[in-house]
């Protein structure tokens, strides 16, 4: 939000060029309706005329398109709107991709209509995600993996979004939403996520996601190959990946972070149902219609400290203190974006549960919602994890 | 099993990789190279692939050594998901390594489609051995011919480039594979720099300057018609069982055993100095050389062409043939230039026709035996025939010019030449009119060739010579003559006085000049009794002389 980058190079940048057909820079387009206009338009008796072949003419002339100094082309009106760049940090096949499709899937299916807010994406995004939408959640096939970055200093294409909504004044709010999706090996090491995860510079929310198979008491639901991972290595990517952020403002590696926000996600939850101990409440979706936005971030925190000590129990204190006290203002969210394991390369059904909470957390967080609610009374920035932790410990 | 040794590495994304879990590089030969790459960020682009692709296989160059590569959509990784793939890399250090073993290892499933079961990372993979691929002449009817003729010839218009990039079509129509095809038309050398990669690549840091992309719709490669005619011709000969020698490493060598026998039937002026060069390296150039004026224009192109320059001193060398015609030919043209004084071949000629001394020396005196002359016994004709006689060679110098005077003088002055002169005057048979014009010149340049020549000049020859050099002499010189005359073989014949000082036609004062020299001397040649001739030349007294040279 404090910030506008461009989302394709992750460059600052305060104005668009703007270029024509040929990629060369030129004049931006003269604005055609001017405030003038808007009032005196309703005034108007006469219909406007049907444009004529050279009014096609002039308008296909002047199709210039606003791109960043790179060349990059930016979505319309980008740099109108203030930006949340969220980044999916997590280890191979922890389900960030899975979790992602299914996420923008609800989120198209207006999953944020209670409150007001209607979605759109940006085109060339739309095109890559409906192949991944078409085989998660029509064809019920599990994702391919995501591929390594292998040229130095790049970052995977975004998924960029629109939301649009109403503030209380009345006024239409809107945010562009950039969703980063890196592959899981190149969010290991510091040095991969600085050549490969130039996003993590740039990043104001991180949803880190955690596959339960990693925690030592749960490695009975682990998916084939993340029994071979360590709780060790996800820890060494959270000390890493808050390095990298506190690096990337030139922090010192304790600084706290007061403009990012962090929500873990718990994914493939539907498989802790079974396991004792585990508070299955907080495996639900919200319902928007029914509760105010307010109770339901204060749910959240309870479901977040049931998570973190249900975690805790399960072997992973460590690696939750590393989240909690490295990880700028993290909440824990139980996630399953498939509501079922997949078998044979495909899911019996998708049903997914939990997958909204995250990304509500993380738009309070940026400011495009309220709050309230969200936080406890006390909110001393620098005791802000361990304050939660104590208070979902009791 | 015989071959050369490749350290190998496989890429893919498992549980466990040398690198973690998820993609990294799995296994990798002990002495597989670091500077390759033994990590995926090493590695790079080399690791690439889009598993939609199905398949990317590749050989680039590194350096001096060559990496062959195959890319394969394989089966879910170890977290089970779909869309991974494996890569398997050979590294051969030497470079000898190309697409004809790419395809055979290939062609032969020797690059991994998945990891082997039980496997497990490892840093100790063994190498994997690789014989040279063998080359069969593949069967092509005449559409494939015609079907492969553009895409070779784009090929080859590359080559002849020396660097760039070619796009090719993995198939034809047909179903026949272009790249199977075209790397067993081709000479394994003219391939030697060239990389080949199907399937999509981003920079993948090959250094070698040609390169061959196969592409299912490729943009066709400009190729001008030379270059079609290479690929028709190259690819019929391959049709009929012929492949180019794997050695021939350059399209001139190429051509020459393409069209060097077509070139043949053609003259030189129809040829550029390629065509000569491929001519002369085929087994055509004896007859080729020999027929109107191509040897002359043979040389004249190799003075412009290094490549015809190379191809005439090969020929020269492999051909007794046209050694013996290049030879002739710039002999007669060294012979032109000392005989009429025409401006002579090159230096490179004579050196290409391996010409030394001796042979110019040898060719010079036959050349004089038969009939023809010196048109100017100037100084380097002169040293010509000074070196040819030290060389032992019988060079006649009576005929050798019609400078008589030049001749003259240099048997005068050089050593060599005046005892060949005199060696053959003893010996030859004869006297004639040229031996006495010769004479008088040599009595001219020194009265000594009157006792050197001795008795081998007839009596009856002696007075008119005498009287021919006399009248050229200046005083001293007439006096020198008539004293040799009175002292020599021939004294006592009264010549000394009357074709020497009276015949010289000198003024009264100066013939008085040369009888107040030594009268004595020659009235005793004259027949008179020593004592009165003596006592009458005392009587005279002594009177000095100044020495004079008369014009002719």
């Amino acid at each position: 939000m404090r910030r506008r980058v461009c989302p394709r190079c992750l460059e600052p940048l305060t104005a668009p060029v703007w270029r024509d057909a040929t990629g060369a820079p030129t004049r931006p387009p003269v604005e055609r309706r001017t405030r003038w206009q808007r009032l005196l338009d309703p005034l108007r008796t006469d219909p406007l005329p049907l444009p004529t072949v050279r009014d096609a003419a002039y308008a296909a002339a002047a199709n210039v398109v606003p791109t960043c100094p790179r060349g990059h082309r930016l979505p319309p009106e980008y740099l109108d709107r203030p930006t949340v760049v969220v980044g999916l940090v997590g280890l191979t096949g922890a389900s960030k991709s899975t979790y992602l499709t299914v996420l923008i899937d609800l989120l198209h299916e207006g999953a944020l209509a209670p409150l007001g807010i209607s979605v759109e994406m940006e085109e060339e995004s739309a095109a890559r995600f409906d192949d991944h939408r078409y085989r998660l959640l029509v064809q019920h096939q599990q994702l391919p993996l995501t591929l390594p970055l292998l040229g130095e200093g790049s970052s995977p294409d975004p998924f960029m979004l629109v939301l649009r909504g109403t503030g209380r004044n009345g006024a239409e709010r809107t945010v562009n939403l950039v969703f980063f999706d890196a592959s899981g090996e190149q969010l290991y090491r510091s040095e991969d996520m600085g050549l490969y995860g130039k996003f993590l510079y740039a990043t104001d929310s991180l949803l880190v996601v955690l596959s339960p198979g990693v925690f030592p008491r749960l490695r009975s639901l682990a998916d084939p190959g993340e029994d071979s991972m360590g709780l060790a290595r996800h820890t060494q990517m959270v000390v890493n990946l808050a390095n990298v952020l506190r690096a990337a403002r030139n922090l010192p590696p304790d600084a706290h972070l007061d403009d990012v926000a962090t929500a873990v996600v718990l994914s493939k939850a539907d498989k802790l149902r079974g396991v004792p101990d585990f508070p299955a409440e907080t495996l639900r979706d919200p319902d928007l219609r029914a509760m105010p936005l307010a109770h339901w971030f204060a749910d959240v925190r309870t479901t977040s400290s049931r998570l973190v000590d249900f975690l805790e129990v399960s072997g992973g204190s460590n690696l939750l203190t590393a989240v909690l006290h490295r990880l700028p203002r993290p909440t824990v969210h139980a996630v399953s974006a498939t509501g079922a394991d997949a078998r044979d390369g495909g899911y019996p059904r998708i049903a997914p549960v939990g997958v909204l909470d995250p990304l509500l957390v993380l738009l309070a967080r940026a400011g495009f919602l309220s709050e309230e609610g969200l936080d406890a009374e006390s909110r001393d920035s620098e005791e802000y994890g361990a304050g939660l932790r104590g208070e979902w410990s009791r | 099993m015989s071959g050369r040794a490749c350290p190998q590495a496989l890429y893919t994304s498992a549980s466990r990789t040398l690198e973690g879990p998820g993609f990294g590089v799995y296994a990798h030969s002990a002495d597989w190279p670091a500077e390759v790459g033994r990590t995926r960020k090493a590695l790079g682009a080399l690791v690439g692939f889009r598993p939609a692709d199905g398949e990317a296989y590749g050989v680039l160059s590194r350096g001096t050594g060559r990496v062959l590569y195959r890319a394969v959509a394989a089966r879910a990784d170890g977290f089970g998901r779909p869309g991974n793939y494996l890569v398997h890399l050979l590294w051969d250090a030497g470079g000898r390594l190309g697409a004809r073993e790419l395809l055979a290892l290939r062609r032969a499933g020797r690059f991994l489609d998945a990891l082997p079961e039980d496997s497990s990372p490892t840093a100790e993979l063994p190498p994997l051995r690789v014989a040279a691929a063998d080359r069969a002449a593949p069967a092509l009817t005449p559409d494939e011919v015609d079907a492969l003729t553009p895409p070779l010839a784009g090929l080859l218009a590359t080559l002849a480039r020396g660097a760039g990039s070619c796009a090719l079509p993995v198939r034809t129509t047909s179903g026949r594979e272009v790249a199977e095809v075209l790397v067993a038309v081709l000479p394994r050398a003219l391939t030697a720099d060239v990389s080949l990669q199907a399937g999509t690549r981003e920079d993948d840091g090959d250094t070698a300057p040609v390169r061959v992309q196969l592409t299912d719709s490729p943009a066709p490669t400009a190729a001008g018609p030379h270059d079609t005619e290479r690929a028709r011709t190259l690819l019929e000969a391959a049709s009929k069982g012929e492949l180019a020698p794997d050695d021939l490493a350059d399209l001139r060598r190429l051509d020459a055993w393409l069209f060097a026998d077509a070139w043949a039937e053609q003259d030189a002026a129809a040829l550029s100095a390629d065509q000569v060069a491929s001519v002369l390296e085929s087994s055509a150039a004896p007859g080729w050389l020999a027929r109107g004026s191509n040897a002359a224009a043979a040389l004249e192109a190799a003075a412009g062409s290094p490549a015809v320059e190379a191809a005439l001193r090969a020929a020269v060398d492999r051909w007794p043939a046209v050694a013996e015609l290049v030879r002739g030919r710039v002999l007669a043209a060294l012979l032109d230039e000392v005989f009429d004084g025409a401006e002579g071949p090159a230096e490179l000629f004579v050196e290409v026709a391996g010409i030394g001394q001796r042979d110019l020396c040898a060719a010079l005196a036959d050349e004089v035996r038969r009939g023809r002359r010196v048109a100017r016994l100037d100084r380097a004709a002169g040293l010509l025939v000074e070196q040819t006689l030290t060389l032992g060679v019988d060079l006649p110098l009576l005929g050798l010019t019609g400078e008589t005077w030049e001749l003259a003088l240099l048997a005068t002055r050089r050593p060599v030449v005046g005892d060949a002169l005199v060696a053959q005057w003893r010996s030859g048979g004869g006297w004639t009119a040229e031996h006495g014009v010769l004479l008088g010149h040599l009595l001219v340049a020194d009265p000594g060739w009157l006792a050197r020549l001795g008795d081998a000049v007839p009596v009856s020859a002696l007075p008119p010579a005498l009287r021919w050099a006399a009248l050229r002499l200046d005083v001293a010189g007439v006096g020198a003559l008539a004293e040799a005359v009175a002292t020599g073989d021939g004294a006592g014949r009264g010549w000394a006085l009357r074709e020497v000082v009276f015949g010289s036609e000198l003024p009264p004062g100066e013939v008085d000049q040369v009888l107040g020299r030594r009268l004595e001397l020659l009235l005793v040649d004259d027949g008179w009794p020593r004592e009165l001739a003596e006592s009458f030349a005392r009587s005279r007294g002594d009177s000095p002389f100044r020495r004079r040279r008369r014009a002719d």
